[in-house]
């Protein structure tokens, strides 16, 4: 078998055309062509075969650091193929392998597809599976060191101090630590803020805080109306949703990193909006499993779920332009919450409401 | 010093790359990087770089690219290692970020001359490898001078007009005014320091035992900003001369209020999209123009190169790329990156009167990746 190719040898530039002529008892000679230089002799075990890459240059490394370098990448194969079948070499199968699927259609078309499959997984179930897990392995006052500051700058921004009576916010308050399940073995501070910008609205802040606005307690009617908004911030807070927002934002990162091999891409307006379709998918989610939890525990405190869909109404009403994180409200209007559905950090607050008014009845 | 080329003869570059076959091995090795949770990243690299070092021929040899996975691998982890640690300390506290990132800083001149010692190193053409030399004096007078000298002239631009506050600087009131020319002056001086940074990087790039020269100067990077400035003042007036009489004649023949005011809204749209493209325009013209340049006056043993791109086809790449990328959701970035190579390729030249077999190898030396991977991870971009 010979290979036709370049030969240059250890220590200049020097290029010699040359044939390669591997013999089957593993010998391996290379000839020079028309010059005075002796022929090169050596076993095949003794070279080193770089690995093929589409139809790039093989270069073959002599023990001298003399180097071969042909365009004949089958011509290599079939000398790698025919020495392993002696035994004389070993075959490299995964370099083998990789070279095979990238090369042919069939195969790159199935990769493509295992790609978009399992980001796919990863996504639905991977990353919020091992948020809840990462989350509930972290050490319980981490929440309360990342919110470290969230209240200053809402004070700084957008609340003023409340102006209800403290009669009202102490009976509030006395109400709301009894709805704090036992076995969360934390104690949760009930705050009250005025905002004329927020409107009546609800926050859970990840350091064991929940914030009511002067203008929801205005807003309710009964006081079971806002035991019902306690239940569903206290199970944000239960369920450690700030932390798990964030620890699905850096799972997205990564996703993001590996797919682009590029840490700055994650900034890039491209990959950004994918990213924010798929957060706020995982914050619809956590309004979901807080509104459940919020269920549960309204049956328990004896507390008609009806409360919740009627305050639910009036706030829409309300307001139907202001949408923050981990609020209650939610700016979908009837007509257009199609498309904004999927941006949007709540679920539609119709179908939220219906859920509740379905209780009821049962 | 310009060398005589007379009778010399063209060795072309040329790359073979395929884009359905790099397509491939493009697919192959995000797959195995995200099934991998990233391991396998240090391979696609490598295999990137195998693809389209193999596929660059010069004189019929092709380059070779010889670091291997694991070297990669190493250097990756340790700069992943660095990045997680300083987006921890940055969560804890900025202020350690912000040190942290200071003290980056103050190791980039060692980073770049790390990372082009790894790349030269293991570039390797006619069994021949490139070489870095590792001046790491020089690299901080031409990376960090410059920029500690413009931080002097700030920090003494703020107190002077302090000074200038307090009465008692009443008799140097011409002191301030100095130090705020002094500030206009700096991007004057820019295309100076980027002379000086290709100067530093080309003339300790060596082939074999051969070094490279750089015949460029300060003067030739000034020029190329010059004919920039020059165009985008002719564009510009041209541009609103024309939009001037433009809407002075359609306003006169429209008595409709409503009208004429749709006209000025269509004139506004075409007035961005005319904006963003003389803007892209320009920097494809400073680009090209700077590669040429820098290219044409790089010279191995009195060969010169020379660099021969063209400022519409480069606009016109560009643009292309970006749409075709955004459009396939990326599936044709092998395409771009391939059709990039090849046009980069065809534009460049080794002019030679001799054939190129008189180049002498070196002794051997084995470098890690550290510098290279610290480079990429932390988006330091070196520029040639």
């Amino acid at each position: 078998m010979k290979i036709q190719g370049w030969l240059y040898s250890d220590s200049s530039s020097q290029r010699h055309v040359a044939i390669l002529e591997y013999c089957t008892d593993g010998n391996i000679k290379i000839q020079l062509a028309g010059e005075f230089i002796p022929n090169i002799n050596c076993t095949v075990e003794e070279l080193e075969i770089s690995k093929r890459i589409g139809n790039t240059a093989r270069f073959i490394s002599l023990p001298s650091h003399a180097k071969f370098e042909t365009e004949h990448n089958n011509e290599v194969d079939a000398l790698i193929a025919a020495a392993s079948v002696k035994g004389q070499v070993k075959q490299h199968s995964f370099s083998t392998l990789t070279h095979r699927v990238e090369s042919s259609a069939l195969f790159v078309v199935m990769i493509m597809s295992l790609l978009v499959v399992s980001s796919w997984l990863f996504i639905q179930h991977g990353i919020p599976y091992f948020s809840n897990e990462i989350a509930a392995a972290l050490p319980e006052d981490i929440g309360a060191q990342i919110g470290q500051g969230s209240l200053e700058i809402l004070d700084e921004s957008i609340m003023q101090t409340s102006e209800l009576l403290p009669t009202r916010k102490a009976l509030l308050k006395l109400e709301f630590e009894q709805l704090v399940p036992d076995d969360y073995g934390r104690s949760i501070t009930l705050i009250f803020r005025k905002s004329d910008i927020v409107g009546a609205n609800a926050f859970a802040l990840p350091s064991d805080t929940v914030l009511f606005t002067d203008e929801l307690v205005q807003l309710a009617t009964s006081d079971e109306e806002l035991k019902t908004i306690m239940l569903h911030e206290i199970a944000h807070i239960v369920h450690r949703h700030s932390l798990r927002r964030l620890i699905q934002q850096s799972g997205l990162a990564l996703l993001v990193v590996l797919i682009t091999g590029d840490i700055s891409t994650t900034s890039s307006m491209i990959i950004a909006l994918p990213a924010m379709l798929f957060e706020s998918k995982y914050s619809q989610e956590m309004e979901t499993e807080a509104d459940s939890f919020a269920l549960n525990h309204l049956t328990e405190h004896r507390i008609n779920p009806i409360h919740f869909a009627n305050i639910m109404t009036r706030m829409e009403q309300s307001h139907d332009s202001v949408n923050l994180e981990n609020d209650i409200s939610t700016n979908d209007s009837n007509t257009r919450k199609s498309i904004q559905h999927y941006f949007s950090s709540h679920p539609a607050t119709e179908t939220r409401i219906q859920r509740f008014r379905d209780a009821t009845l049962n | 010093m310009q060398i005589d080329t007379q009778g010399f003869s063209e060795k072309p570059f040329k790359f073979n790359g395929n884009a359905w076959e790099y397509f491939g091995i493009w697919v192959v090795n995000i797959t195995l990087t995200v099934l991998t949770v990233g391991i396998y990243s240090a391979w696609a690299k490598v295999r990137t770089q195998q693809y389209f070092y193999g596929n660059t021929q010069l004189d019929h040899s092709a380059f070779q690219y010889l670091a291997t996975p694991i070297q990669i691998l190493k250097g990756r982890l340790v700069a992943v290692l660095v990045f997680g640690f300083y987006y921890t300390l940055n969560a804890i506290n900025p202020l350690w970020g912000l040190l942290l990132t200071a003290l980056i800083m103050l190791l980039i001149p060692i980073i770049i001359v790390m990372s082009m010692s790894f790349r030269m190193r293991n570039t390797a053409y006619r069994n021949i490898t490139f070489r870095f030399q590792k001046n790491y004096k020089q690299a901080y007078l031409v990376y960090v001078a410059p920029v500690l000298v413009l931080i002097a002239i700030i920090v003494s631009a703020i107190l002077m007009t302090n000074n200038l506050e307090s009465p008692s600087a009443e008799s140097e009131t011409s002191l301030p005014f100095s130090i705020a020319a002094m500030i206009l002056i700096s991007p004057f001086l820019y295309p100076l320091w980027e002379y000086l940074k290709t100067r530093f990087l080309v003339t300790n790039t060596l082939f074999g035992t051969s070094p490279f020269n750089f015949e460029a100067n300060a003067i030739n990077f000034y020029k190329v900003y010059l004919a920039a400035t020059m165009l985008l003042i002719l564009v510009v007036a041209l541009i609103s001369a024309l939009l001037a009489s433009l809407d002075m004649s359609s306003l006169q023949n429209t008595d409709n209020f409503s009208e004429a005011m749709s006209t000025l809204g269509g004139s506004a749209v075409m007035l961005s999209s005319i904006v963003i493209g003389v803007y892209l325009w320009l920097f494809a013209y400073i680009q090209t123009k700077k590669t040429n340049m820098i290219f044409s006056n790089i010279s191995l043993n009195n060969m010169p190169l020379e660099s021969q791109l063209s400022v519409t086809y480069m606009f016109f790449l560009y643009i292309s790329n970006t749409v075709a990328i955004i459009v396939s959701v990326g599936l044709l970035i092998p395409w771009t990156m391939i059709r990039t190579a090849r046009y980069r390729a065809n534009t460049l030249t080794l002019l030679s009167d001799k054939d190129l077999n008189h180049f002498v190898a070196s002794q051997q030396i084995e470098q890690n990746a550290m510098g290279e991977e610290f480079g990429d991870i932390f988006d330091i971009d070196i520029g040639l």
